[in-house]
C-alpha cells in the first residue's frame, strides 16, 4: 500500500522538484529566476490566478443562497433540486465547453435568436471579445455545486439552539445572520471556495476548448512536447504545486475540524421551515433558471449530438442518430469508449484495493499510524492531474511504465491516485458506522483477523465501498488533464483525448459531442447507483 | 415582569399531535413548572412561547398582548437551552452582550450590565474566556447570565439541569431559585424529573400525551391527583425512592 503511493505519488513528485531545483547536479533556483524574468510568464500567472478568483466569486454567488435555500426552507421540487444541483459537477465541463462554444458562436442560436427577435442588427463575437469571461463563466458553472456541498454542510452542522439563542436574544434574521450564522459557516465556504479555486487553477480542459492558450495550466500542455530538452517545463509545473499545495493547506487549517469547534453537540437539527406558496414558487422558479443556465452548455452538447446539421438556425434542422452509430463503428471513437471503460476498470479495481484498505486502517486506528495514513491519503487532492502526469513523464521515461510506449499503466495508476481521496474516505465512512463491537464478537467466537474483516466487517460496509468505487469508476471516465497529457498514439486515446481530437475535424463536433454524451450516460448512471447506496452520506464523501 | 397565557393552544408535527387545546395562566413573578415524560410536550409548549413555533390554534399572550403576530426576537421572553447554546466564536462576555447590543444600548452600559449578570450567576472571571474553554455547569451559569442580561419579562428554562450530573445540578438549582428571588422574574422550567419541579416550583403544570392533565401546588398535586397517572408520575415513585 506505501509501496504504491511511493512509486506512483512520492517518485514521480520527486524527481519532479529534483529537476527543477537542480542544475547539472547541483540546488539552484536558476530555472525559476529564469521563467520569473522571462516576460509572459508572470502575468501567465497572474492571470490563471485571477481567473481562478473571478471563478470561485461567480461560484460563491450562486452556491450560497442556493445552499441556504436548500437546508433552510421547504419549497416546491425540493427533493428534485437537491439532486440536480448536482449535475453540473458531474457533467464535465470539457464537454459542456464544447456546447458553449455553439451556443456562442457568430452565428450560433445565442446570436441568431437575438438577431431574429431584431434586439440586434450584427452578430456579436461573445467568445472574440471575451473569451477570459467565458472560460470563467464556464468554470464556475461546473464549480459551484463543489462549494454548495460544503456550505449546506456547514450549515446543517450549526445547532438550530444558536440561531433561537439569537432570535432569543432580540436579533434581526439579518443580524441573526452576519453575527453568528456567518462566522459559524465561514470556515466551512472556506474550505469549499479553495477547492474550486484549485480546480479552476488546474483545469486545462475548458481553456484548451476555448482556445484560450493565455493561461499557466495550457503553457504546462504545451510544454510537453519539448520537456527533455526545455527543463522550465518542471519550473512551471513546481509553481502551479506550489500553489495549489499552499491553498489546499490554508483550507485545511481553517477547516473545522469535526463538531468539536461547534462547541456543542448538535442534539438540534434545522426542522427546515415551509415557505408560503408565493415565496416558495418563486424560490423554485429562480433555482429553475439557475439550473438551466448551468447545464445550458449540456443541453446544447445533447442537441448537437442529435443534429444531422446545425447551421445558421436556432435549432438544428433534422435529427439523426448517425453521430451514435458513428461513434460505434469509428475506429477512433470506439476504441477511445473501449479504453475508457477499461481504464476506468482498472483503475477502480486499484482504487478499491488500497482505497478500502486505507480506510480500514483510518477508521480502526486512532493513533499515528491512521492519522499519518489519512493524511497521506487525502495528499492527491492537492496534486492536480496536470501536475501529475507531468510528472508521471517525466520520471518513468524509458522505463517499462514509459507512456510514449503504452501509457495505460501510468493512467490506471494516475486516476486511481487522484480518486484515492474519495474512496478513502467513503471506506472510512463505512467503517465508522460498523461498530467494532460486532468484529469483537465474531472474535470471541474463534474467527481470526482476515475471517472477521471478510465475513462481517466487509459485508457491512459494502454499500459504501461500493458507492466509492462507482464514484472513482465515474470519475475516470470523463478525467481531462492526464488522459490529454499522458496519451500519445491514437490507439490508446481515452474518451476526452479522442474529443479533442474530434474537434479539430469538420464533422468532429457531431461526434465528439455524441461521445461525450455517452460518457455523461455512464458517469450519469453511476452516480445514480452512488447515491442510491450511500444515501445522505452522499455530499460527505466529497469533502475535503 | 408579565404573566403568560395559553388559551386552547394546539400543535401537531405532520399527523402527530403534540399538544392539544392547553389553557393556563402563568402569574407575574411566578416560578412555574411544565412537568412531564420525555415526548409529552413540554418542549414544544416553552418553544411556542419563545415563538420558535407557531400554533395551529389557539392563542399566546404575554403581559396580556397577543403574540400571533410577533417574531422571537421581539418577544422580551429569554430562553435557557438544555444544551446551552453559546455561541462557539463569542466570548463569555460577547455571548452576555450580545442581545444587549441588538437592543441597541451603548458599549458602556452593556458591560456595566454584563458584569453584573456574571457577578449574579458567579462568573465574574470568565469574562474573555471562549465557551469550549469551561465545563457544562460553568456553560449554563453563562447562559443564565446571558439570559438575565436582557431583564426580560419571563424566563424560559428548558430542562437547563438535564445535561449536568448530579451534585452540579443541586448547586445550579440552588442558583437558579436565588436567582428567581432575586429577579422576581417570572419563570417558565420545563422538567422531567418530578423532585426537581416539587422542590423549585409554585405551581406545577403536568403534561402527559400532549395534554394538560392537572395545574396546581406540589402540595395539592401529591394530596389530590386528578388521574392516576399524575400520582403515579409525581408521588408514588419518589416516595418509593426514599
Amino acid at each position: 500500500m506505501l509501496l504504491f503511493i511511493l512509486c506512483f505519488l512520492v517518485y514521480p513528485l520527486g524527481g519532479l522538484l529534483c529537476r527543477a531545483f537542480f542544475v547539472s547536479g547541483r540546488f539552484s533556483l536558476a530555472y525559476f529566476v529564469v521563467l520569473l524574468t522571462t516576460p509572459g510568464t508572470l502575468e501567465l500567472f497572474l492571470r490563471s490566478l485571477n481567473l481562478a478568483l473571478l471563478v470561485t466569486a461567480i461560484s460563491a454567488l450562486i452556491a450560497l443562497p442556493l445552499a441556504f435555500a436548500l437546508s433552510r426552507y421547504v419549497f416546491p421540487l425540493k427533493g428534485f433540486f437537491q439532486f440536480a444541483v448536482l449535475w453540473p459537477m458531474i457533467l464535465p465541463p470539457f464537454v459542456g465547453a464544447i456546447g458553449i462554444r455553439r451556443v456562442l458562436a457568430r452565428f450560433g442560436p445565442l446570436n441568431l435568436l437575438l438577431m431574429n427577435s431584431r434586439l440586434i442588427d450584427k452578430p456579436l463575437d461573445f467568445l472574440g471579445a471575451a473569451p477570459f469571461l467565458a472560460v470563467a463563466v464556464t468554470e464556475a458553472l461546473h464549480l459551484f455545486p463543489v462549494l454548495c456541498l460544503y456550505v449546506a454542510s456547514a450549515l446543517g452542522r450549526i445547532d438550530s439552539s444558536l440561531e433561537d439563542a439569537a432570535s432569543n436574544a432580540g436579533a434581526t434574521p439579518w443580524a441573526r445572520f452576519r453575527r453568528i450564522t456567518w462566522p459559524l459557516i465561514l470556515p466551512g465556504c472556506f474550505a469549499g471556495a479553495c477547492l474550486v479555486f484549485i480546480g479552476s487553477l488546474t483545469d486545462l480542459g475548458t481553456p484548451l476548448v476555448f482556445d484560450y492558450t493565455a493561461l499557466i495550466a495550457v503553457k504546462i500542455f504545451n510544454q510537453v512536447d519539448e520537456m527533455h530538452v526545455n527543463p522550465l517545463g518542471y519550473a512551471l509545473v513546481v509553481m502551479l504545486l506550489a500553489a495549489t499545495l499552499l491553498v489546499f493547506v490554508l483550507a485545511k487549517a481553517l477547516m473545522p475540524q469535526g463538531t468539536a469547534a461547534e462547541g456543542q453537540k448538535g442534539n438540534a437539527p434545522f426542522v427546515p421551515r415551509k415557505l408560503g406558496i408565493v415565496s416558495g414558487l418563486t424560490v423554485s422558479l429562480l433555482l429553475l433558471a439557475l439550473l438551466a443556465i448551468a447545464i445550458l452548455p449540456h443541453l446544447a452538447v445533447l442537441l448537437t449530438s442529435f443534429a444531422e446539421s446545425w447551421f445558421m438556425s436556432v435549432l438544428p434542422f433534422a435529427y439523426t442518430l448517425g453521430h451514435y452509430l458513428e461513434v460505434v463503428n469509428h475506429p477512433l471513437t470506439a476504441r477511445s469508449l473501449k479504453n475508457s471503460l477499461f481504464l476506468s476498470f482498472g483503475s477502480t479495481l486499484v482504487c478499491l484495493l488500497f482505497g478500502t484498505m486505507m480506510g480500514y486502517l483510518i477508521a480502526r486506528n486512532r493513533g499515528p499510524l491512521g492519522r499519518l495514513l489519512e493524511g497521506l491519503s487525502m495528499v492527491p487532492l492537492a496534486v492536480p492531474g496536470i501536475v501529475l502526469a507531468f510528472a508521471y513523464l517525466g520520471a518513468f521515461a524509458d522505463t517499462c511504465f514509459d507512456p510514449r510506449r503504452n501509457p495505460f499503466p501510468l493512467l490506471v495508476f494516475g486516476y486511481a491516485i487522484r480518486r484515492l481521496p474519495f474512496m478513502v474516505r467513503a471506506a472510512a465512512a463505512g467503517f465508522e458506522t460498523s461498530s467494532i463491537v460486532l468484529e469483537e464478537a465474531a472474535q470471541s467466537v474463534g474467527a481470526g483477523r482476515s475471517k472477521t474483516f471478510m465475513r462481517i466487517t466487509l459485508p457491512l460496509t459494502y454499500p459504501y465501498i461500493m458507492a466509492g468505487g462507482i464514484l472513482c469508476f465515474s470519475f475516470a471516465m470523463l478525467e481531462v488533464s492526464e488522459s490529454l497529457l499522458l496519451a500519445m498514439e491514437e490507439r490508446f486515446y481515452p474518451l476526452s483525448k479522442a474529443m479533442y481530437a474530434l474537434l479539430g475535424r469538420p464533422d468532429g463536433p457531431f461526434v465528439a459531442a455524441a461521445l461525450g454524451v455517452s460518457g455523461m450516460l455512464v458517469v450519469g448512471l453511476c452516480l445514480l447507483a452512488a447515491r442510491r447506496l450511500l444515501g445522505k452520506k452522499f455530499g460527505e464523501v466529497f469533502g475535503v | 415582569m408579565a404573566s403568560v397565557s395559553l388559551e386552547n393552544v394546539a400543535k401537531s408535527y405532520g399527523a402527530r399531535k403534540a399538544l392539544q387545546d392547553i389553557t393556563l395562566k402563568i402569574e407575574d413573578g411566578e416560578f412555574f413548572a411544565l412537568l412531564g415524560p420525555s415526548g409529552c410536550g413540554k418542549t414544544t409548549l416553552l418553544r411556542l412561547i419563545a415563538g420558535f413555533l407557531s400554533p395551529d390554534a389557539g392563542r399566546i399572550l404575554i403581559a396580556d398582548k397577543d403574540m400571533q403576530q410577533v417574531p422571537p426576537h421581539k418577544r422580551d421572553v429569554a430562553f435557557v437551552f438544555q444544551n446551552y447554546a453559546l455561541w462557539p466564536h463569542m466570548s463569555v462576555a460577547q455571548n452576555v452582550m450580545f442581545g444587549l447590543e441588538m437592543h441597541g444600548l451603548a458599549k458602556a452600559e452593556r458591560e456595566a450590565i454584563a458584569e453584573k449578570a456574571l457577578a449574579m450567576v458567579e462568573m465574574q472571571g470568565f469574562w474573555d474566556r471562549r465557551p469550549n474553554q469551561l465545563s457544562g455547569g460553568e456553560q449554563q451559569r453563562v447562559a443564565l447570565a446571558r439570559a438575565l442580561a436582557l431583564r426580560p419579562a419571563a424566563m424560559l428554562l428548558d430542562e437547563p439541569l438535564s445535561s449536568l450530573d448530579t451534585k452540579l445540578r443541586a448547586q445550579l438549582r440552588q442558583v437558579i431559585m436565588r436567582l428567581h428571588e432575586e429577579t422576581k422574574l417570572t419563570m417558565i422550567y420545563v422538567t422531567h424529573d418530578q423532585r426537581e419541579a416539587l422542590a423549585m416550583a409554585d405551581r406545577i403544570a403536568v403534561l402527559n400525551g400532549g395534554r394538560l392533565c392537572q395545574v396546581g401546588t406540589a402540595d395539592e398535586l401529591c394530596r389530590r391527583p386528578l388521574s392516576p397517572f399524575v400520582a403515579e408520575f409525581l408521588c408514588l415513585e419518589p416516595l418509593q425512592n426514599q
